[in-house]
């Protein structure tokens, strides 16, 4: 039983679709500006508005030859700018083009892709997937390194039609080894892309039934121009941001819309953001926040103003490590989340965040007397519905807000409004960390 | 009177007993010693595409050196099995197995029309339906066949997701991947609060109601991770290792297995992979290293298994979601291919050579033919090493094959 009307929390929606959640700062902005503008907003970032957060990166001084160094930053970014869409959709293409330190062992390489994906992500996805050909992440990620005239090697010529363009079943076994020859010669030396001209070969090739000297940029716009890559990448955008199973019309609108506007992903997300289904119940509340998406939104609405070194460890054993996705398909998302140690592991970052604020008083959000006072809770229903409010949409049956009751008054069942001021500082402490820390854990805080 | 277990145990043993005759009650004690020594399978999957020639060598027959002229395994440094094939030298401990009549090898292992994308082949392997998406996996199917719904362990992942092999319909198979850390954390600073806390997650979870079937396993698997957090650390605990493994993760995750087989924990299936067998480029080191860890760590966990006497009831089951191309490409590596042999390890299994090599001369587009279809194995494990109904679960009946 949902007892939300969701037209109220649209832009706590958006935020936690075209971002990472919200603190309530972000939501008198954006509630200020309207649905329409905010979508707006998102859509094309405005780079002054980070100037203060470059200035705390730049005093980090962040070594972007150390991968735990590039999570740290990465994390930061998520967490704390001011343009989230820029931050959510170099996730997504992290996702999409999922290339792994694992295999590159090369962080400035993992680093450059990923700013790759910053700078292109909006922008029209021929000019992204030309990118990744001439990315020498992705190179020695997919073997590119050794794909020589006469022997070529199949590894990115396959993967480039079944998990970045089209999806299996819409290429043969010799497009896969037609496309290698094309590729051939598209190399890497030291940081930087190498063509090695004396190994491409420059043969006839027929590749999705076209015929001619194709090399790489040839077969890139090929793919592009494929009606099945709009709907492909209309796909993933729709699962990503809107749904875990998207609905064969949300997808169409968006192919749609990539098909007449030679594949601009901007364009796309503003179909999207603006779409009736994306807005309605269909969409709302209705996904499984990733573990970036859970802990990064559970740093903001607490206000932390850290991103400790532990975090990429947390996220790891909630199944995403970032820099590390699981294969060349990336994080499947939805229900593969949700394991019983994935879980666990997202219920003791929600445990470990709220004791270490009591470690460290200063600025504490959930410091229990500010906080009382700060928003006048005087009472359990006051403050259950202080949080159910801001974790979860008031997205909350009765019989579960009788359980935080419960938990409140120790089951004594004569005693469900309980006036705080009765209570020593010690328990007022526990009762409160306790029940945010149920919150953060409940199965209401991991839908998005 | 029909009188299951489960039923004894909700009644409470003590009422029961004075309910039933002394014929029934000797059934119903002789039950849980049973169950006590049911049979184990381990599957591990060799992620990525394990190349098939350079695991089981082909050494006898020279079209192997004119495909391979740089990643052929010289024939001096091959463990022969006999005059026309043999190990990797990495598989030292494999072999040794073999030797005992302990390991299997079943050959040209594949399934008609063979897919070359990692994540098709592999979900055709977990679900054993190649021609249509299934949502549901072959052990998945096994569990919800055989399962009681108050197992909280009906199988363990120790992968980090849930492979599509473990999708079930009714029964959520639990996932640790860190046994260290499989626990639920409260405020240290509050300990006397901790029980309250436990009982008001329960209840919330409890209460928590949704149509959408996702959002549900998010109820199912949250409780049944903190079930199953009580329970873990007394089966891993006080667990003596005897024999030596290799120190890294796959390794120490067998320590895991072996430890909760010991401790007879009631999982039937435990499910554990290796990766980084996708070995386009520079292929000799990368697979010797992995393959020396295969055979090294599984042996360890042979060992271990047999000095805690409960090695009868295990069997490993080792495959890859597809075998490599058998001609190298330009990098020193291989690309995606078709057929592969598959390993089963285990005390009580018939150690042999099973099935046909697949012939390098007769290839399908530059790729193995297979000659024995994945199923049958799956089946003879099905039927004859864990008593269960392998038409059911695979949807007709295959082949039996000898090595149960």
């Amino acid at each position: 039983m949902k007892t939300t009307n969701h037209n109220e929390y649209l832009i706590q929606h958006l935020l936690r679709r075209a971002g990472f959640g919200y603190n309530q700062m972000d939501l008198d902005f954006f509630q200020n500006l309207g649905y329409g503008p905010s979508v707006d907003y998102l859509l094309y970032p405005d780079p002054h508005n980070d100037n203060d957060l470059n200035d705390i990166l730049s005093k980090e001084n962040f070594d972007f030859t150390n991968i735990e160094n590039v999570k740290r930053w990465w994390l930061m970014k998520m967490a704390f700018t001011k343009n989230p869409l820029q931050e959510k959709i170099t996730l997504f293409w992290h996702g999409h083009f999922a290339t792994s330190n694992a295999k590159v062992n090369q962080t400035p390489l993992m680093y450059f892709q990923n700013q790759t994906f910053r700078n292109k992500g909006l922008s029209h996805f021929k000019d992204l997937l030309q990118a990744m050909l001439y990315d020498p992440a992705m190179i020695r990620w997919l073997d590119n390194q050794e794909n020589n005239v006469g022997k070529p090697n199949e590894n990115f010529s396959r993967e480039v039609m079944e998990l970045f363009t089209l999806g299996i079943g819409h290429y043969t076994e010799e497009d896969v080894k037609q496309g290698a020859r094309a590729f051939t010669g598209y190399h890497s030396r030291g940081f930087n892309f190498y063509f090695d001209k004396n190994q491409h070969d420059y043969g006839e090739k027929i590749y999705l039934e076209q015929t001619g000297k194709f090399n790489g940029n040839d077969i890139v716009k090929i793919l592009a121009n494929q009606p099945q890559c709009a709907n492909f990448i209309a796909y993933k955008l729709c699962k990503f941001f809107a749904s875990d199973k998207p609905s064969n019309s949300l997808v169409n609108d968006l192919a749609l819309t990539y098909k007449k506007n030679n594949g601009n992903i901007t364009t796309m997300l503003y179909t999207l953001f603006n779409h009736d289904e994306f807005k309605s119940p269909v969409c709302y509340r209705n996904k499984i926040k990733s573990p970036v998406e859970y802990a990064i939104g559970t740093i903001k609405t607490l206000e932390k103003k850290k991103i400790t070194s532990d975090l990429p460890k947390y996220l790891a054993s909630m199944g995403q490590d970032l820099f590390y996705p699981p294969s060349v398909k990336g994080w499947d998302g939805g229900t593969a989340w949700i394991a019983s140690d994935t879980l666990l592991a997202r219920y003791n970052f929600a445990n470990q965040i709220i004791q270490n604020k009591m470690d460290n008083l200063e600025n504490d959000y959930i410091l229990p007397t500010i906080l009382i006072k700060k928003y006048n809770l005087n009472t359990s229903n006051d403050l259950i519905s202080y949080f159910s409010e801001l974790f979860i949409d008031n997205d909350m049956n009765p019989d579960i807000h009788q359980s935080f009751c419960n938990y409140l008054n120790d089951n004594d069942n004569n005693n469900d409004i309980i006036n705080f001021t009765s209570w020593d500082d010690l328990k007022l402490d526990a009762k409160l960390r306790g029940i945010i820390h149920l919150f953060l854990t409940s199965p209401m805080y991991n839908i998005a | 009177m029909k009188i299951s277990r489960r039923n004894i145990l909700k009644a409470g043993l003590g009422l029961s007993v004075a309910l039933l005759d002394s014929t029934q009650l000797l059934n119903v004690l002789a039950k849980p010693q049973a169950n006590k020594t049911k049979n184990v399978l381990l599957v591990i999957q060799l992620l990525g595409g394990n190349d098939g020639l350079n695991t089981i060598i082909p050494y006898g027959d020279g079209k192997y050196y004119d495909l391979r002229p740089r990643i052929g395994i010289r024939q001096n440094e091959v463990i022969q099995i006999n005059n026309q094939i043999g190990f990797h030298p990495s598989l030292e401990k494999f072999a040794k197995l073999y030797q005992d009549k302990q390991l299997a090898i079943i050959q040209g292992v594949g399934y008609p029309n063979p897919n070359l994308s990692h994540f098709r082949s592999l979900e055709i392997w977990q679900t054993a339906y190649p021609n249509s998406i299934a949502s549901t996996g072959w052990l998945g199917r096994y569990i919800d066949e055989t399962a009681s719904d108050d197992n909280l362990f009906p199988g363990i992942n120790l992968d980090l997701a849930l492979p599509k092999s473990l999708s079930a319909n009714k029964i959520i198979v639990p996932s640790i991947a860190n046994f260290p850390d499989f626990k639920f954390n409260v405020d240290s600073h509050f300990q006397n609060d901790e029980q309250s806390q436990i009982q008001a997650f329960k209840s919330i979870y409890k209460n928590f109601r949704t149509k959408n079937s996702d959002l549900n396993l998010i109820k199912h698997t949250g409780i049944g991770a903190l079930e199953s957090t009580f329970k873990i650390p007394d089966m891993v605990a006080n667990y003596k290792i005897l024999t030596t493994y290799p120190n890294n993760e796959f390794a120490n995750k067998l320590k895991y297995i072996a430890c909760l087989i010991a401790n007879n924990c009631e999982s039937s299936i435990y499910n554990l992979s290796l990766s980084g067998f996708d070995t386009h480029a520079n292929q000799a080191y990368q697979q010797a290293n992995l393959l020396k860890n295969l055979s090294d760590s599984l042996y360890a966990f042979h060992q271990d298994l047999e000095a805690h006497k409960v090695s009868d009831n295990v069997m490993t089951l080792i495959f890859s979601e597809f075998g490599r191309r058998p001609s190298q490409n330009d990098g020193q590596g291989t690309d995606h291919g078709t057929s592969q042999p598959v390993l089963i390890i285990g005390s009580k299994i018939k150690g042999n050579l099973y099935g046909q090599y697949p012939s390098l001369s007769s290839l399908d587009s530059g790729n193995l033919k297979h000659d024995l279809d994945f199923r049958s194995i799956y089946a003879t494990i099905l039927d004859k090493w864990l008593n269960a109904d392998s038409q059911a679960v695979l949807g007709r009946n295959y082949e039996i094959l000898p090595f149960v």
